[in-house]
C-alpha cells in the first residue's frame, strides 16, 4: 500500500537510492542516510519527547537501516519500512529503560557483592583472528568482549559514538566468524 | 549524543558499503510453502495410503469440506502473518492475515461442533485414535513452519514469538487438511480432535523449537 508523497518525489528518490545502496554504491546510500536522517529523528522524537536518550536511538535506527537493507524491497515503499524500523527502535528503547530501572533497583543491593571473576584467556586460534581484524574493529570487539565495556563506555574510551562503535564491532564480529569458520572460540 | 556524532556514523555506514540480496518477495516465499506442504502432504498421504471415499467425501458432506476450507484459509494466514512478521512496514498485512486467519479457525470450530451435535451420541472413537491425525499434521506442517522461519530469521523479526506461533499454528492447520486425506475416521468427533485441534497442539508443540531456531538464525 503506497503513501501520498507530497515531497515532491521523495519516494521514488529515497527507494532508487536505496536499491543502488543494495547493489553496493556508497554514493547513493551516503544521500539517502542523509535526507532520511531528519525524518527519522522527526519519527523518534515525536515519540520521545525531548528525552536526551532521542539522539542514541535515532543513531541505533541508521544502524537497524543499515542491517537491515536486504529486507527493503524495490517494488515496496520506503517510508512505511524507515518508520516501522524507527517505531520498533523506540519500543525497543523504553523496554530497556524499563529493565534498567529493575536492575538499578536490584543493584543497590549488590554493590558490596565480590568483585566478579577475572577475564577468561584468549584461545590461541581467536588471538589469531582478532591480530587480523582492522584496528578500528579490533579495538571495538577487545573493548566491549575482553574488557567487558559497555557500548557507552567503549564508546567514550574509542572517542568514536555509539553507533558507530556497535558497527565496528558488528562488522568485527562478522569477520571474526569469516575468520574462525566453524572453530569455536 | 551529539547530532555531530550522528553525521560521523552516516559516514561510516556508507564506507565499505557491501552489495546485499534482498529477501525473496512474500508472494513468492508463500508460493514456495505451499509447494513444498503440497509435496510433503503428498507424499505422506502416498505412504499412509489415500482414504479411498475422500472424493466422494468433500463433494457430499459439505461441512466435512467446509470445515477443511477454512483450516485451509486459517493455514495461509497463519503462513502469511508469520512471512510478514519478519519484513518491516508489513504490520498491516500481520494484522489482516492473523485476522482473517482467527475467523477462518472460528468458522472450522463452529462448522465442526454443529456436526457433532447434529450426530448426536454414538460410538465416539477414543481418544488416543486422534492422536495420529494431530502428529501427521505437525510433521507435515513442520516443513512450511521451518521455511517461515527461516525467511523471518533472513529478515528483521520485531515479534519472533509472533511469528513462531503464527507459523506454528498455520502449519499445523494445512498439516491437518493433508492428515484428512488418509483418514479414515467417520465420527464427526474426529473432525474437530484431531484435525481442526491441530492449530492449537501445532503452536503448542512447534513454537518453542521454532522460536529457539529464530534466534538462531538471526544471531
Amino acid at each position: 500500500m503506497s503513501e501520498a508523497d507530497p515531497h515532491g518525489g521523495r519516494e521514488e528518490r529515497w527507494r532508487g537510492w536505496m536499491v543502488a545502496a543494495q547493489d553496493g554504491d556508497a554514493a547513493c546510500y551516503q544521500k539517502l542516510l542523509g535526507e532520511l536522517l531528519p525524518f527519522v529523528r522527526g519519527v523518534v522524537r515525536g515519540r520521545m519527547g525531548g528525552e536526551p536518550a532521542a539522539e542514541d536511538v535515532v543513531q541505533n535506527v541508521l544502524i537497524s537501516i543499515h542491517l537491515s537493507r536486504h529486507t527493503f524491497r524495490a517494488e515496496r515503499p520506503l517510508t512505511p519500512w524507515v518508520r516501522a524500523i524507527a517505531r520498533n527502535a523506540v519500543v525497543d528503547w523504553a523496554r530497556r529503560r524499563a529493565r534498567s530501572r529493575e536492575v538499578g533497583i536490584a543493584s543497590a543491593d549488590a554493590l558490596a557483592a565480590p568483585a566478579p571473576p577475572p577475564r577468561q584467556e584468549l584461545s590461541p586460534g581467536l588471538a589469531r583472528a582478532l591480530g587480523r581484524l582492522p584496528d578500528a574493529q579490533r579495538e571495538a570487539v577487545w573493548l566491549l568482549k575482553v574488557e567487558g565495556l559497555t557500548v557507552t563506555e567503549a564508546a567514550a574510551r574509542a572517542g568514536v559514538s555509539a553507533g558507530a562503535l556497535k558497527l565496528r564491532a558488528h562488522r568485527g564480529y562478522r569477520a571474526l566468524r569469516d575468520l574462525l569458520g566453524g572453530e569455536r572460540w | 549524543m551529539s547530532e555531530e556524532r550522528t553525521a560521523e556514523l552516516v559516514r561510516e555506514l556508507s564506507r565499505e558499503l557491501e552489495p546485499v540480496r534482498p529477501i525473496p518477495a512474500l508472494r513468492h516465499a508463500l508460493a514456495l510453502l505451499l509447494g513444498l506442504w503440497l509435496a510433503v502432504g503428498a507424499a505422506v498421504a502416498l505412504w499412509l495410503g489415500f482414504r479411498p471415499d475422500l472424493p466422494r467425501q468433500l463433494v457430499t458432506e459439505l461441512g466435512t469440506s467446509a470445515v477443511l476450507a477454512a483450516l485451509l484459509a486459517a493455514g495461509v494466514a497463519g503462513l502469511v502473518a508469520g512471512l510478514a512478521g519478519g519484513v518491516p512496514g508489513r504490520e498491516r498485512l500481520v494484522r489482516g492475515a492473523l485476522g482473517l486467519g482467527l475467523a477462518a479457525l472460528a468458522v472450522a470450530a463452529g462448522v465442526g461442533l454443529a456436526r457433532v451435535a447434529a450426530a448426536g451420541p454414538g460410538n465416539a472413537m477414543p481418544w488416543p485414535q486422534h492422536l495420529p491425525c494431530l502428529a501427521i499434521a505437525c510433521a507435515v506442517g513442520l516443513v512450511p513452519a521451518l521455511g517461515v522461519t527461516w525467511y523471518a530469521g533472513r529478515a528483521l523479526a520485531f515479534r519472533p514469538l509472533a511469528v513462531a506461533v503464527s507459523a506454528a499454528a498455520g502449519a499445523a492447520a494445512m498439516g491437518a487438511v493433508s492428515a484428512q486425506a488418509s483418514c479414515l475416521a467417520t465420527d464427526p468427533a474426529h473432525l474437530m480432535l484431531g484435525h481442526v485441534l491441530a492449530p492449537a497442539v501445532g503452536a503448542l508443540v512447534l513454537t518453542l523449537p521454532l522460536l529457539l531456531a529464530l534466534r538462531r538464525l538471526e544471531r
